[in-house]
């Protein structure tokens, strides 16, 4: 069995508006917070407890960090700890529509007014934040985050520590590169490479 | 009766079982213990699964030790993440459904010394968040003899929910045992806590119907020697 105890309260990793948010979920979905943790000291999530920075996780955790370079750097030092990495807790926000022909790993972040549809999958740490689309087939990398409203359409395949901005498209069987940004708006028709920054409507590469 | 005298008779029994094995005929009534086999055996929402001993049989006894053990692979969102390689089943079940794990091994009196007869009937339920997941656990595990002294051991009415989120359970390895135990006092075939004439005549109506209660050397044939065993053990009393 993993080193962690599979049930009891969570910490919230990160300690800025993301926290809120998926601390606002989690009182919805009546999962206990024990605190949150973050490397500024002057953080503060409201009704939370800063419990020092993110090495003091504890073994149940959920990285809470949008900002996917960030949150990269923060899960890396978890997985990193003396008395092991611990687990990253799931956390579906109530009102998300999720088809029961999902697969889902584990850190993953759901929030309010998201669709996981039919055959989708959701790679470790991932986030569709607030009413993100992820259509039939298509695929989330580890890490990488779905920003609000943004729209994944079928069999789109998100690579790792992607940044899919707010309301952009990626319209279907479109690839997107590991660590790639997609600006929030663009409509993005054609493959995106690793790395890369594309914006705009139609999607271009930036620079 | 005390220990000093019942390994004494266990001594007189171990000598005569020699003696019965060299030279008796007969024909197999069964052993004395038996395993099935659980490897492959996969616990997942909705799931019914059987498993038996035969070809091998289990002679009936007035009381049994069984144990359910074995290494269990988790796959899905909470099963796979909290058990990503095998893992004691007591563990896992211990996870989902906390103090469940002490049923899986135990002793059960068989107060009628006959099959069909159920020696572990045991419900697992519980409701825990794993991984984030509010998880709904229940299972019934069966383990017993049935009518042709064949063992047997059975998961079934599985709820594993939200299964899609929870996954299941596959057993990497592991085997359900059933063993009998012998009585304490197996002479007194009258249950009447006494040894008279009648134990006697019921020994012989057992003999006579090839009923394996009456194999008392356990080597699995009814011949003399049991019947010699018996009076042994009668003349030597039950304390």
């Amino acid at each position: 069995m993993t080193q962690a105890p599979p049930s009891g309260p969570i910490v919230l990793v990160g300690g800025g508006g993301h926290a809120r948010v998926v601390a606002d979920a989690a009182r919805w979905a009546g999962v206990q917070l024990e605190g949150f943790v973050d490397d500024d000291p002057n953080a503060v999530v409201p009704g939370l407890e800063h419990l020092g920075p993110p090495e003091h996780a504890g073994p149940r955790w959920l990285l809470c960090i949008g900002h996917v370079p960030a949150r990269m750097r923060v899960l890396e030092r978890l997985q990193g700890r003396a008395h092991g990495p611990g687990l990253g807790w799931v956390l579906l926000h109530p009102s998300a529509i999720l088809s029961e022909q999902i697969r889902i790993e584990q850190g993953v972040f759901v929030g309010p007014g998201a669709v996981v549809n039919v055959g989708a999958s959701l790679g470790a740490h991932a986030i569709v934040n607030s009413g993100a689309v992820v259509e039939h087939d298509a695929s989330v990398g580890p890490c990488s985050h779905v920003a609000p409203r943004a729209v994944l359409c079928g069999q789109v395949r998100v690579g790792r520590g992607c940044l899919i901005g707010a309301g952009a498209v990626v319209l279907p069987g479109v690839r997107i590169g590991d660590g790639a940004t997609v600006g929030a708006g663009a409509v993005v028709h054609r493959d995106v490479a690793e790395g890369a920054t594309v914006v705009g409507v139609p999607a271009r590469p930036l620079g | 009766m005390t220990a000093d005298s019942n390994q004494r008779r266990r001594a007189k029994a171990g000598g005569w079982a020699a003696l019965a094995l060299a030279l008796a005929g007969g024909s197999a009534l069964g052993q004395q213990s038996v395993s099935i086999d659980l490897a492959g055996v996969e616990i997942r929402d909705g799931a019914s699964v059987s498993r038996t001993s035969a070809p091998d049989r289990l002679a009936p006894a007035f009381a049994y030790r069984y144990e359910v053990d074995g290494m269990v692979q988790g796959s899905g969102l909470v099963l796979g993440t909290l058990f990503p390689s095998p893992t004691p089943l007591a563990d896992a079940l211990e996870t989902l459904s906390p103090g469940s794990s002490e049923a899986l091994m135990g002793e059960v009196l068989n107060p009628d010394g006959s099959h069909p007869f159920l020696v572990l009937g045991q419900t697992f339920s519980g409701q825990q968040q794993l991984v984030g997941i509010t998880v709904r656990f229940e299972a019934t595990f069966d383990a017993g003899i049935d009518g042709d002294d064949v063992a047997f051991f059975e998961v079934r009415d599985v709820v594993l929910s939200p299964s899609f989120l929870v996954g299941s359970l596959r057993f990497t390895s592991g085997r359900a045992t059933l063993e009998r135990l012998e009585d304490p006092c197996r002479v007194d075939l009258d249950g009447d806590g006494s040894l008279s004439l009648f134990d006697f005549l019921a020994y012989q109506n057992l003999f006579d119907a090839g009923d394996p209660l009456a194999d008392f050397d356990g080597d699995g044939q009814l011949t003399l020697f049991d019947f010699l065993m018996f009076q042994n053990e009668f003349d030597a009393g039950c304390e």
